[in-house]
């Protein structure tokens, strides 16, 4: 084989190689993307059973609140538990944390490069509405913004505001997808009273 | 997970066709891509590829890195930080905590100060928030502020409107301070408005009663630490359990149960051996005890302590004068051995009431294992699909423990249930060696599938007419239930349990990580014996020796109270707790709090020592007056009205007796708070209090709090990325090189 049929070939493989971690990342971004309109339906359909709607019926999560940034114009719709399962999907919420919307620390984790990228624009006194699968409306104010070591984080047990945290990993623009490092957007719930006026947003 | 998105598209046709294209176009592409990228080339890539890829990581990493060693750092040192309005890098230190303990110990009551120093290392106001565990009986009925020289005497209120107290001074900018329970065995107190470099100092008295088992006396102080890792405990799980079912906030406490029997289980509810390797908070320690009787000697398994006597009293202090809240203080003193105390009453007039607290050690406990012909050992364990994992793990462990623990006088069998009920003898066997290595492999070959189907199970453990069996005399009969409690006809069981428990003994152990606690608990108190909860691994071996080593020899059993006046018994329903008398075991004594009408002055308690009907009749008169038995008596009421709720009484009117009994006498309790607050504002109105904006929901220096491992959260799409426009440059350059190769070649 000539140096020139060799490189030929190397270029051949090179491009596919190529085309396949294009379509990899492609697959991971369109699967969160086109979930998030397919789970739509379920989501309704919980609102207006008021009860978990599988998405699918053999489906191992299923839709447990939606959340929306209004400032950012953000909107995803969260899925029960926070593991590989329901995080290609959706946030996921961590099911051993009280549920959104519930007095006591509640958390959402998604991927920092799919569903929460906009953790990375999200500042203190940022408004989070969260519905609940009753339809009813939570209002949450952002009140700190940190870093934490995944491996040295604590929620109290002994909270009893409402509190919901939403977390992703950090630095968000590290290409490694391993890390120890987590952002943490911890928001409390507004007094109810203040709520209408928010509503409005 | 794929293959199901696609299965459900093929009921949703309008995005079948971009899904299914794009499917096809990706595994048809892995497919061919994975054949042609040989592992040669592949190890080549990622040599040429990972170099700028790390070095990209460790730039993006290096300040963060930072960062989080300036927490660790911080931490270390023993206080709490929080970023600041999300200004990465600024963070603020946590008022600093020292704790001073006194106790006074008399009687079977001890009296405890806890005085609390807050002081504020930072230039801008702050609220301080602490978290503290006190001992699970603790009644906390005293809050004093000292600011500077003046005092404020604390008061006690229904929560709500204490909580709304403090808020309304703290926006004043007046100083205030807020104890509130969070759990029976653990408190809250806020103090808000300390000055930039000031000093709060808030007291805190509570009591506690003693324990006394074996004849010996011990007390423990839960120190203010952070266990670094704590299962999710009874009481926490069974809230959330609760709220989950009722969507209620009003959930009972469980804690308490039963407490009157079972001295030993106070030491087992806060976990003491996982301590944090950051030195927690300075605590100081000072015991002035005055036992009454001879002792023979006064020790601290976890401190060394100082013992001074003088006319029968000691005091006590720590060698070190200060040590870091790092592990729990526990004192025992003993009495001389003939000297050792059979019965001990205390009492109280208050508000014209009679209140007494009785201690009454039943007979020769140490004779009782003998004269027990055989035990029965019932173990089930549930292998249903819910079990899966560690929890089946767990539960092996436990089970296997269990059974090595028997003695040759024991009798036992395994049932296991799932969709269905099996065991592995049709009767209980003697627990002889080979019956015991059969038990040991049939353990091992248990797997967690099918339903759960608890009914058999429980049917086959209490099978009927199970205590009309004249033959066995002296017969002690015990099913130890392990279960995550995930059953759907709980009133039925309960029912089952009621009719058929004789003299049989229902013990259940919670498995895994959030086991129905409020069923198992319920299903305990219906089968008269106790729930064991074991949430992690690390547990199995001290819990499971806990339980087995208490209910290893049964001294009193059904007891029951009679009240007397004079010679004769009186009708009248006198209000005395434990409402619900557990079984005694070796080396426990019974202890009782009542109120005791005009007229009642004697107490006839009746109960089974093995087959044999047995009675006492004890004199309420006389006994030695102390300060708190009131107290301790409506703490007792307070934690048996909580209960009642598991047993359908209604929750709005216990809450209401719970804060009537609570507000009289002067009690923190679910529903009532202590709230002290300054008259004259201290804050300027201009300065803004830090708590108020910079809330502090991680506390990760000493608050009881649950490790959490958070799910990774980067998904290799940026990998894919990077990887596929690096192939993407080489590509160009081979098909370069091979274009001018070739030009090469035809000029």
């Amino acid at each position: 084989m000539t140096r020139q049929k060799m490189a030929r070939v190397l270029a051949v493989i090179l491009l596919c190689f190529s085309a396949w971690q294009f379509s990899s990342a492609a697959l991971i971004q369109g699967k969160a993307v086109l979930a998030q309109h397919l789970l739509q339906h379920a989501w309704s359909s919980t609102l207006a059973r008021k009860q978990p709607v599988k998405p699918w019926p053999w489906a191992d999560t299923w839709p447990v609140a939606r959340i929306k940034v209004p400032r950012l114009s953000e909107e995803a719709i969260v899925l029960a538990g926070a593991k590989g399962n329901s995080l290609a999907f959706a946030p996921g919420h961590m099911s051993q944390t009280v549920s959104p919307g519930r007095h006591g620390v509640s958390i959402i984790s998604a991927h920092r490069d799919t569903h929460f990228s906009f953790l990375e624009k999200i500042q203190v006194n940022d408004k989070v509405i969260v519905t609940d699968p009753n339809g009813m409306n939570h209002v949450y104010e952002v009140t700190q913004l940190q870093i934490v070591d995944e491996r040295n984080f604590h929620i109290s047990e002994t909270i009893s505001r409402q509190v919901l945290m939403l977390t992703t990993c950090y630095p968000f623009d590290a290409i490694n997808p391993g890390g120890h490092l987590r952002y943490i957007v911890t928001t409390e719930a507004l007094p109810r009273g203040e709520i209408s006026g928010v509503r409005a947003l | 997970m794929k293959s199901q998105l696609t299965n459900y598209l093929n009921q949703h046709s309008h995005a079948v066709i971009l899904f299914r294209c794009f499917d096809a176009i990706t595994t048809l592409m892995v497919a061919v891509l994975v054949v042609l990228s040989g592992i040669a080339l592949m190890s080549l890539l990622v040599m040429m590829f990972s170099q700028p890829v790390q070095a990209a990581v460790s730039e993006q990493g290096e300040p963060v890195q930072n960062l989080s060693q300036v927490r660790l750092e911080q931490s270390r040192q023993g206080s709490l930080m929080f970023a600041q309005e999300g200004e990465q890098g600024v963070y603020a230190l946590a008022p600093v905590v020292k704790t001073d303990v006194s106790m006074d110990i008399a009687g079977m009551l001890a009296h405890v100060k806890v005085e609390q120093q807050f002081s504020n290392p930072t230039a801008q106001w702050q609220e301080g928030i602490y978290v503290f565990p006190l001992p699970d009986d603790s009644a906390v009925d005293r809050l004093r502020m000292k600011i500077g020289e003046r005092i404020i005497e604390g008061k006690i209120k229904e929560k709500g409107q204490a909580r709304q107290q403090y808020e309304k001074a703290k926006r004043a900018g007046k100083k205030a301070a807020l104890i509130e329970q969070q759990r029976p065995n653990m408190f809250t107190n806020s103090v808000a408005n300390i000055g930039p470099g000031e000093s709060i100092t808030v007291t805190i008295h509570y009591q506690q009663r003693l324990a006394y088992v074996d004849g010996e006396f011990s007390l423990r102080f839960p120190m203010i630490i952070n266990p670094r890792y704590t299962p999710a405990s009874n009481e926490s799980l069974a809230r959330a359990m609760n709220e989950d079912m009722s969507q209620s906030n009003e959930t009972p406490d469980f804690s308490q149960q039963g407490w009157g029997g079972v001295l030993a289980r106070s030491d087992t509810s806060v976990s003491m051996n996982a301590y944090a390797d950051v030195p927690a908070s300075p605590v100081t320690i000072n015991i002035k005890l005055d036992a009454g009787l001879p002792l023979t000697s006064i020790s601290s398994p976890y401190h060394t302590i100082v013992t001074q006597e003088n006319e029968g009293k000691h005091t006590i202090r720590l060698t070190k004068g200060v040590v870091p809240g790092d592990r729990d203080f526990v004192l025992r003193w003993r009495p001389e051995l003939n000297k050792a105390p059979q019965a001990a009453l205390f009492s109280e007039i208050r508000d014209e009431q009679k209140y007494a607290l009785l201690m009454f050690m039943p007979p020769h406990p140490q004779h009782v294992r003998n004269n027990i012909a055989s035990r029965e050992l019932i173990f089930v364990i549930d292998t249903s699909g819910s079990m899966g994992g560690a929890s089946i793990r767990q539960a092996r462990q436990a089970l296997q423990l269990a059974i090595k623990k028997l003695t040759p006088h024991d009798r036992f069998n395994i049932i296991q249930f799932n969709s269905y009920t099996s065991q592995l003898y049709p009767k209980a066997v003697k627990a002889n060696t080979r019956h015991i290595n059969r038990a040991l492999r049939y353990i091992g070959s248990l797997h967690a599938r099918g339903g759960t189907e608890m009914m058999g199970a429980l049917q086959a453990a209490l099978p009927l007419g199970n205590h009309a069996d004249p033959n066995k005399e002296n017969h002690v009969r015990q099913v130890v239930f392990m279960t995550d409690g995930s059953v759907s006809n709980e009133s039925q069981l309960f029912g089952l349990i009621k009719n058929r428990l004789g003299h049989s003994r229902l013990f259940t152990i919670g498995i895994g990580s959030a086991p129905n606690s409020h069923f198992m608990h319920k299903a305990a108190r219906y089968g008269r014996g106790t729930y064991t909860y074991i949430g992690a691994p690390s547990e199995v071996q001290e819990k499971v020796q806990t339980l087995f080593k208490r209910i290893e020899a049964p001294v009193l059993t059904d007891i029951k109270l009679e009240w007397m006046s004079g010679s004769r018994f009186v009708d009248t329903t006198v209000e005395s707790y434990p409402s619900r008398m557990s079984d005694l075991y070796a080396g426990e004594p019974l202890i009782v709090s009542m109120r005791l009408p005009e007229k009642v002055d004697g107490l006839r308690i009746k109960g089974m020592i093995n087959t044999h009907e047995w009675q006492r009749t004890l004199k309420l008169t006389g006994g030695a007056e102390k300060a708190g038995v009131a107290k301790r008596w409506a703490r007792q009421r307070i934690a048996s009205l909580l209960e009642s709720v598991l047993d359908g009484a209604d929750r709005k009117s216990v809450r209401q007796a719970v804060i009537k009994t609570a507000l009289n006498h002067h009690l923190v309790s679910k529903y009532t708070s202590l709230v002290a607050v300054d008259v004259t504002p201290s804050r300027p109105v201009d300065k803004t209090l830090s708590t108020s904006k910079v809330k502090t929901p991680l506390p990760a220096g000493s608050d009881k709090t649950k490790m959490l491992g958070l799910p990774k959260t980067a998904t290799p799409a940026r990998v894919h990325f990077m990887l596929a426009l690096v192939c993407l440059v080489f590509a160009m350059f081979s098909l370069m090189f091979s274009r001018r190769a070739r030009w090469m070649r035809v000029r």
